[in-house]
């Protein structure tokens, strides 16, 4: 056994070699696309989108019904069962224009009501939906778009993502006016913003903007909303702008906005370009930077600024980021990026200085043409300023999809440590506690597949993934190596 | 016989993926970077976005219903409230909902409110000791006594009002127990 160790190294790297060479053929003219199913490395969820089908009269309806099941086995255990649907009914020929009535929605249910008796932390985003209850319904979308019934118009009413130069979730009207030959559109709205977790009716969001785009290479926008807080008896004033420009290789930004006295300007580009020596890849570059010039955060509605009471004001500060991807090789791929945050005045509890740098490895169809493999590192670093002590986080992890036909697998490991300071719990001689310096640390694991059953639009899919940390033994000795363990099933119905 | 096992292995692996073309239905633009781009460019013209990806289905999944893999447990112990005092911007790209950060936090009390916490310190036989709870010595109290001169970027007294706010929003002042 011990004598075939060193051969069989050798043995295989001359084996993958091989293979190297054979798939840089297999992907000549390839790109660094990622599979279909790359999203679940980012979060497990869903429902998956159909463009649906064309009924009898022209008219274009989509059904989407989806499920997911989530078994959770941690300080305690817990069912949460997720439904989907997805109702779409478009191009309703009516009195001159179309008509499109469109609905999403999702129930969620808990199999308890989940009371963890001391690692709070089990907690999550469906807990603060549901607050005692053991089921919460969520309506993300239900509206109807009536258009071209008055000329050049289009009237959205109901429950709608308003997507002007942000997108904000709100019930109401939306009216888009479109204008030489749509080189022009005014928009006028009058809604209530909407929150799945706590239910404010009383604020009010009114106003209007202009798009134009006077060439193809330029889209200038304007807009004037108030958020009328009829509870608090306070009015924010936004005023926002933006200029975009497509000039190639890519495009260049101006972002303006305005809260009450406080301008936040941000300027950016995003760069594409082709390879510049036969044999590397493109070159993708983007570069930002934003400041904030005022403070603000007093007498801000919160759906102008959720942050503003569990984190305070925002102060002013300046951010600036970049990133820069290069293609190496048909299948390699590094990418580098960072960002930096530089405050003004005194630091304080979130108002300091922080920088960040992170860089990946994408290998494209190594060891199998369709398996894509991702190698990243991230550093988040906010240094020493005055009292408040350096903290950090660190995370280095890998994920990895194969695609086999009707079946898709993915996977991926994550290592994360926080570097921060904490009060002291015990009772000092000093009258104030004393911080104390933490070091934890996480790891992740999981693991998942889907399988598609070609020709009826079903997917079944099931992820497994498991948390361990030192975190768990914080405050309770009890589960002091035991892990936080997720099983997804995911099914999902599209006609 | 090892050898052979193991080739027979990497042939047949490769056998079976070679026979299937790599499928992906996404445009060029969607590579291994896309995740930290893709908001940035969707800002300059986000109906060429919404033809692939129609009524935003696939955006609402990542952006508001599942969340992502790296808010593990030990993200909502500490790693969330970290990073969310450095860069609350990274958490905004998602994070819109007027009340998500405060409703969780008026229900779920940090790990160290267990018992002894609040109110007086108790013996092991359940009497008080007419001392007061450790949270007096953790926090706000303790700062306010000091003069907050030791901490005095407020550092441990802010860490107490993330939660303990609602009154401060109205009236200016803070204290538990009702958050
Ligand atoms: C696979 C998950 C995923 C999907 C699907 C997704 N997003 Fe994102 N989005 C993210 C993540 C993660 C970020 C934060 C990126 C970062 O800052 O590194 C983000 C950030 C953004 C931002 C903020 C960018 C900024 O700089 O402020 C916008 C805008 C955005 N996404 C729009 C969209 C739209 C529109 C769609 C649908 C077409 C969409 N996203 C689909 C994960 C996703
Ligand atoms: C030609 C169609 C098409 C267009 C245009 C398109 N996408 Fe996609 N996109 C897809 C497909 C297909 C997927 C993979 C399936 C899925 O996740 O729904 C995908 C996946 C994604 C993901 C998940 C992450 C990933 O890498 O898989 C994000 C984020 C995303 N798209 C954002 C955008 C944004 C933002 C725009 C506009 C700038 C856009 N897409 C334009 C087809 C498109
Ligand atoms: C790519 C989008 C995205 C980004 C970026 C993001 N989150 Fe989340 N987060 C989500 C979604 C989706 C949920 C689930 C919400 C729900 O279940 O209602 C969630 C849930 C959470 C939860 C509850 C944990 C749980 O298990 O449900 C916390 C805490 C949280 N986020 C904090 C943050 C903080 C702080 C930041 C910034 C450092 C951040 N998130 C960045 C999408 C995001
Ligand atoms: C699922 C519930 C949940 C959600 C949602 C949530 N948090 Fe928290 N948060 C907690 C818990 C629990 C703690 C205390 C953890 C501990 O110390 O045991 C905490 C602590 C914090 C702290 C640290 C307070 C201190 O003592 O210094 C900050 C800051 C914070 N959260 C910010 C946020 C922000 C910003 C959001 C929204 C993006 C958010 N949280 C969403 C549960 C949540
Ligand atoms: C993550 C949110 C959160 C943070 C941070 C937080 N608390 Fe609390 N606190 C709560 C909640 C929720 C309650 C309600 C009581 C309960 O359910 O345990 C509470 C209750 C209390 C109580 C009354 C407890 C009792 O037993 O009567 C005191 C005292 C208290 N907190 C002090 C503090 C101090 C001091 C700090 C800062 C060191 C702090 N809290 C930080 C959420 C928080």
């Amino acid at each position: 056994m011990k004598r075939l160790k060193i051969p069989l190294v050798i043995y295989m790297v001359l084996f993958w070699s091989v293979f190297f060479c054979l798939n840089s053929f297999a992907l000549e003219g390839g790109e660094y696309q990622t599979p279909n199913t790359w999203k679940r490395h980012y979060s497990v969820g869903g429902i998956k989108y159909s463009a649906g089908s064309v009924a009898p009269g022209g008219a274009e309806v989509a059904l989407t019904a989806a499920s997911r099941t989530v078994y959770r086995y941690f300080e305690d255990s817990l069912t949460e069962e997720f439904a989907y649907l997805r109702l779409k009914a478009g191009n309703i020929e009516a009195a001159g224009g179309d008509i499109a009535f469109n609905l999403y929605l999702r129930g969620g249910y808990a199999s308890e009501k989940f009371e963890p008796e001391t690692f709070s932390a089990s907690r999550n985003g469906f807990y603060a939906e549901r607050k005692d209850d053991l089921s919460a319904l969520r309506v993300y979308q239900g509206n109807a778009v009536f258009e071209d019934i008055i000329p050049l118009t289009a009237v959205t009413l109901g429950r709608q993502y308003l997507s002007h130069i942000d997108t904000q979730l709100a019930d109401g009207g939306n009216i888009d006016v479109s204008l030489f030959k749509k080189r022009l559109t005014l928009h006028a709205l009058y809604a209530l913003p909407v929150s799945f977790y706590a239910t404010d009716p009383h604020t009010y969001i009114y106003g209007g903007g202009a798009d134009a785009s006077p060439s193809d290479f330029l889209r200038i926008r304007a807009e004037y909303q108030a958020y009328d807080d009829r509870t608090q008896e306070y009015r924010n004033d936004v005023i926002k702008a933006r200029i975009d420009g497509k000039i190639p290789p890519g495009n260049l930004y101006l972002n303006y906005k305005r809260i009450d006295s406080a301008n936040d300007i941000q300027a950016g580009a995003i760069l594409d370009f082709k390879p510049v020596v036969e044999g590397l890849g493109g070159t993708v570059i983007t570069a930002s930077a934003r400041t904030i010039t005022d403070s603000y955060g007093e007498e801000v509605t919160l759906f102008l600024d959720p942050y503003s009471t569990s984190l305070g004001q925002e102060g002013k500060n300046t951010i600036l980021a970049g990133e820069i991807s290069q293609g190496i090789r048909e299948w390699l791929a590094v990418s580098i990026g960072g960002e930096g945050k530089i405050i003004a005045g005194d630091a304080d509890y979130a108002h300091r200085d922080f920088s960040r740098v992170y860089a990946s490895i994408d290998l494209n169809g190594v060891f199998s043409p369709t398996i894509y493999i991702k190698i990243s590192g991230d550093i988040w670093t906010a240094p020493k300023d005055g009292n408040l002590k350096e903290e950090s986080t660190f995370q280095i992890g890998g994920e990895i999809s194969w695609s086999l036909g009707d079946f898709a697998l993915w996977g991926g490991t994550n290592f994360q440590k926080y570097r921060y300071y904490y009060p002291e719990e015990e009772r000092t001689v000093f009258l104030a506690p004393s911080l104390k310096r933490f070091e934890e640390d996480a790891r992740t694991f999981y693991l998942g597949g889907e399988y598609t059953l070609s020709g009826t639009g079903l997917t079944i899919g099931a992820d497994i993934s498991v948390v361990s940390s030192s975190v768990y033994s914080a405050y309770n000795n009890d589960f002091n190596d035991s892990m936080d363990t997720r099983a997804e099933l995911m099914l999902n119905w599209v006609l | 016989m090892k050898k052979i096992i193991i080739t027979a292995a990497f042939a047949l692996s490769f056998a079976i993926t070679a026979a299937f073309a790599v499928e992906s239905d996404k445009p060029e633009t969607h590579d291994g970077s896309w995740k930290t781009r893709h908001g940035k460019v969707s800002k300059a013209d986000e109906s060429e976005c919404l033809s692939c990806h129609i009524d935003r289905i696939a955006c609402i999944d990542c952006h508001q219903d599942s969340k992502p893999r790296d808010h593990t447990s030990a993200y909502v112990y500490k790693g969330h409230a970290l990073k969310a005092q450095w860069s609350r911007e990274s958490c905004a790209s998602c994070h819109t909902d007027s009340s998500f950060c405060d409703e969780c936090h008026l229900i779920a009390a940090p790990s160290n409110h267990k018992r002894g916490w609040g109110g007086d310190l108790y013996n092991s036989d359940g009497s008080s000791t007419g001392r007061q709870g450790r949270h007096c010595t953790t926090g706000c109290h303790s700062l306010v006594a000091s003069g907050a001169l030791i901490f005095g970027n407020d550092r441990v007294t802010r860490g107490c009002k993330t939660c303990h706010q609602t009154l401060e929003r109205n009236s200016g002042g803070v204290h538990p127990p009702n958050p």
